[in-house]
C-alpha cells in the first residue's frame, strides 16, 4: 500500500497547531557540562554500601577507566626517553599479555556491574511503582474504613428504628389481638342472644 | 593477487574492524592472498590471527593492492609501502562536536580531517560507505574514481540468542524507544531525550527510552543524566558497556528506533533496526537519508514535538508501520552480504 509521507508529516504539523505548550521543555544548553570527575575513591575509604547515586558514579567511573592501553607518556629528556623506550620494549612481551588478561577481566566485571546497575534501576522502578500502588491502596483502604464506619453508624440507627417499629408493631399486634378477642366475645354474645 | 588492508585499530564490535575482517574473509574465499595490518597492535587473542603489526609490513609489489581504511588520523606515511592504493573512507567526525567535552578527541578528529585532505592525490581509487562520504571526498579534492560501497555487515551475528531477562523485563504494554550508538555529542542524544520527554509528558506516560552505546565520554554522559533529571522524566535506561546478547535483547524489546543524530558517515544501527523489523524515525542529516533510502520516516529538524508525534503515528497507525517495515526490508536487501561482496570483488577485478 502506498503512503504519502509528506501528507503524514503535514498532519503531524497540523496537530501541533492545537498545542501551544510544546516549547516548554527546558533546553539542553541550560544544563552545564559537569566538571571532570575526581579520581576514583580508594576502596578503603569507600562506604561499605554506597548510596544509589554513589553507586551509579562508581559504575560510570568503571565504564570510563576499565580498558588499559599499552601506552604512556615518555620523558622529554632524549636520554631518558631512549631508556624508557627500551624498557617499554623489553617489558612489552610480558605486560601486553597481562594487560590483555586484565582487560578481559575488567570487561566482564564492568559488564556485570552494568547489568547489576540495570537490575537495581529496574527494581527501584518496580519498587517505586509498588510503593505508588501501596499508597493508592492505603488511601482506598482509609476511604473504605470511613464508609464502613458511616454504614455501621447508619446500621445502628436503623437497628434502633427497627426496634422501635418492632415495639410499635408489638403494641399494634397486641391491640389487634385484644380487638379479635372482643370480636369473638361479641360474636358469642350474639349467638347466645339468638 | 595480493590485497593488503591497513586499519588504524582492529577491534571487535567496531563497524570498521568488523568490515575489515569480513572483507578479509571474502578475499580469502575468492582466492586472493589477503592480509590485515593494524597500526595499533591487536590485543585480543581471537583477532591476533587476523592482523599483524603495521611496522612489519614490507614494501609491496607494483601490482599488489593496498586497501587503507580511513577513519581517523594515523600519522603514518602509508604511501611509502608502494602498491596500488585504494582508500575506503568511513568518515571523520567534525571536531566541533567534541570541543566542549573532550579536547584530545577533538584534536584527533582535526588531525584526521587534515590527513584526509593531504592524502587526496595518494589513492588510485576510493570506496565510500555512502554518497555522503563520497561527497566529502570530492569536497576534499579527491579526483580519483570514487565508488559507493557500503560497509560489509555480518548479519548472521544478529541471529545469535538475545538476553532473555532483558526481553522478559521490557516486553510489556510500554512503548519502548531505542537509539543505539556511542554516547557522543554528534549523535545528539539530548534531542532523542527531549523528543522522548515530550512523548512521555504529552502522549503516553507508559513509555521507556533505551540509549545503548559506549558511555566512556563521561562529561557528555553526565550532562545527559542531569538533563534527564531536569526534564523530570522516567524510564530512561542507559546500560553502558554490555554484552552483545544484551544489545540484541534491547533491539528485540524495542517498538521504534529514533535517531536525532547530526553526523553519521553510514550509521550501521539503522541497518540493525531494519534487520530486527523496528520502524525507524530519523533526522534527515549527513549519511542518514542515503542509508535509509525511501524507508523510515525522516524529520527535517530536531523539533521534539514533531519527533514525538511522528513516533506516535508510527506506533498507532498499523498500516503505516507495516508499510515502513516493508520498505525497510526492501532497503535492507541492498546491503546484503552477497550484494556488497559482489561489489567489492567486481571492483578488485577491475585492477587485474
Amino acid at each position: 500500500m502506498e503512503i504519502d509521507v509528506e501528507q503524514i508529516m503535514q498532519e503531524i504539523r497540523d496537530k501541533l497547531k492545537d498545542k501551544d505548550d510544546w516549547t516548554n521543555l527546558p533546553s539542553f544548553e541550560s544544563v552545564p557540562i559537569p566538571a571532570p570527575q575526581a579520581a576514583p575513591v580508594p576502596a578503603d575509604s569507600s562506604p561499605a554500601c554506597p548510596s544509589p547515586d554513589g553507586y551509579a558514579q562508581e559504575v560510570d567511573a568503571m565504564n570510563r577507566t576499565w580498558e588499559l592501553v599499552y601506552a604512556w607518556p615518555l620523558s622529554t629528556n632524549p636520554i631518558r626517553r631512549v631508556f624508557q623506550r627500551l624498557i617499554k620494549r623489553i617489558l612489552k612481551f610480558l605486560l601486553i599479555q597481562l594487560m590483555w588478561q586484565q582487560n578481559e577481566f575488567n570487561s566482564h566485571t564492568v559488564r556485570a556491574m552494568n547489568g547489576t546497575k540495570g537490575r537495581i534501576d529496574d527494581l527501584t522502578g518496580e519498587s517505586d511503582r509498588a510503593m505508588g500502588s501501596i499508597n493508592t491502596l492505603t488511601e482506598k483502604a482509609a476511604e473504605l474504613e470511613r464508609t464502613t464506619t458511616e454504614l455501621s453508624d447508619r446500621f445502628y440507627e436503623e437497628t434502633f428504628t427497627v426496634e422501635a417499629l418492632e415495639a410499635q408493631l408489638g403494641e399494634i399486634v397486641q391491640g389487634i389481638s385484644g380487638l379479635e378477642k372482643r370480636i369473638r366475645e361479641l360474636e358469642n354474645q350474639l349467638q347466645n342472644g339468638k | 593477487m595480493r590485497v593488503v588492508q591497513i586499519v588504524p585499530n582492529l577491534s571487535r564490535g567496531d563497524a570498521v574492524g568488523n568490515n575489515c575482517c569480513a572483507i578479509d574473509d571474502i578475499l580469502k574465499r575468492a582466492g586472493y592472498d589477503a592480509e590485515i595490518y593494524s597500526l595499533v597492535p591487536v590485543q585480543s587473542p581471537e583477532l591476533k590471527e587476523f592482523a599483524r603489526p603495521l611496522k612489519t609490513l614490507k614494501k609491496l609489489e607494483k601490482n599488489d593492492i593496498l586497501l587503507y581504511h580511513m577513519a581517523t588520523a594515523i600519522q603514518h606515511n602509508i604511501t611509502r609501502y608502494g602498491g596500488r592504493r585504494v582508500f575506503q573512507y568511513h568518515n571523520i567526525t567534525p571536531p566541533e562536536f567534541f570541543q566542549a567535552y573532550d579536547t584530545p578527541t577533538a584534536a584527533a578528529c582535526r588531525a584526521g580531517i587534515n590527513e584526509m585532505q593531504s592524502l587526496r592525490n595518494a589513492p588510485e581509487a576510493c570506496w565510500a560507505d555512502s554518497e555522503f562520504n563520497k561527497n566529502d571526498l570530492i569536497e576534499a579534492g579527491y579526483r580519483c574514481p570514487i565508488r559507493t560501497i557500503p560497509i560489509l555487515i555480518p548479519f548472521e551475528d544478529y541471529e545469535k540468542p538475545a538476553d532473555r531477562r532483558i526481553i522478559e523485563t521490557y516486553r510489556d504494554d510500554f512503548v519502548n524507544f531505542l537509539f543505539v550508538g556511542r554516547v557522543a555529542p554528534n549523535k545528539a542524544h539530548e534531542d532523542v531525550i527531549r523528543a522522548f520527554a515530550w512523548y512521555q509528558k504529552n502522549i503516553n506516560s507508559r513509555s521507556r527510552l533505551f540509549l545503548v552505546g559506549n558511555t566512556s565520554l563521561t562529561s557528555y554522559c553526565g550532562r545527559l543524566r542531569e538533563y534527564i533529571r531536569v526534564l523530570d522524566i522516567q524510564n530512561v535506561i542507559i546500560p553502558g558497556h554490555i554484552r552483545f546478547s544484551e544489545i540484541l535483547a534491547y533491539y528485540r524489546a524495542a517498538d521504534v528506533f529514533l535517531s536525532m543524530s547530526r553526523h553519521e558517515g553510514f550509521c550501521v544501527p539503522l541497518l540493525e533496526a531494519m534487520f530486527f523489523g523496528i520502524p525507524i524515525v530519523a533526522r534527515n542529516t549527513t549519511a542518514i537519508p542515503y542509508t535509509l533510502g525511501n524507508a523510515g520516516l525522516l524529520l527535517e529538524d530536531n523539533n521534539p514535538a514533531i519527533a514525538a508525534l511522528a513516533v506516535d503515528r508510527v506506533i498507532q497507525d498499523r498500516t503505516f508501520r507495516e508499510t515502513l517495515i516493508k520498505r525497510q526490508n526492501a532497503r535492507l536487501a541492498d546491503f546484503s552480504h552477497e550484494k556488497v561482496k559482489r561489489m567489492i570483488l567486481e571492483e578488485l577485478k577491475s585492477f587485474e
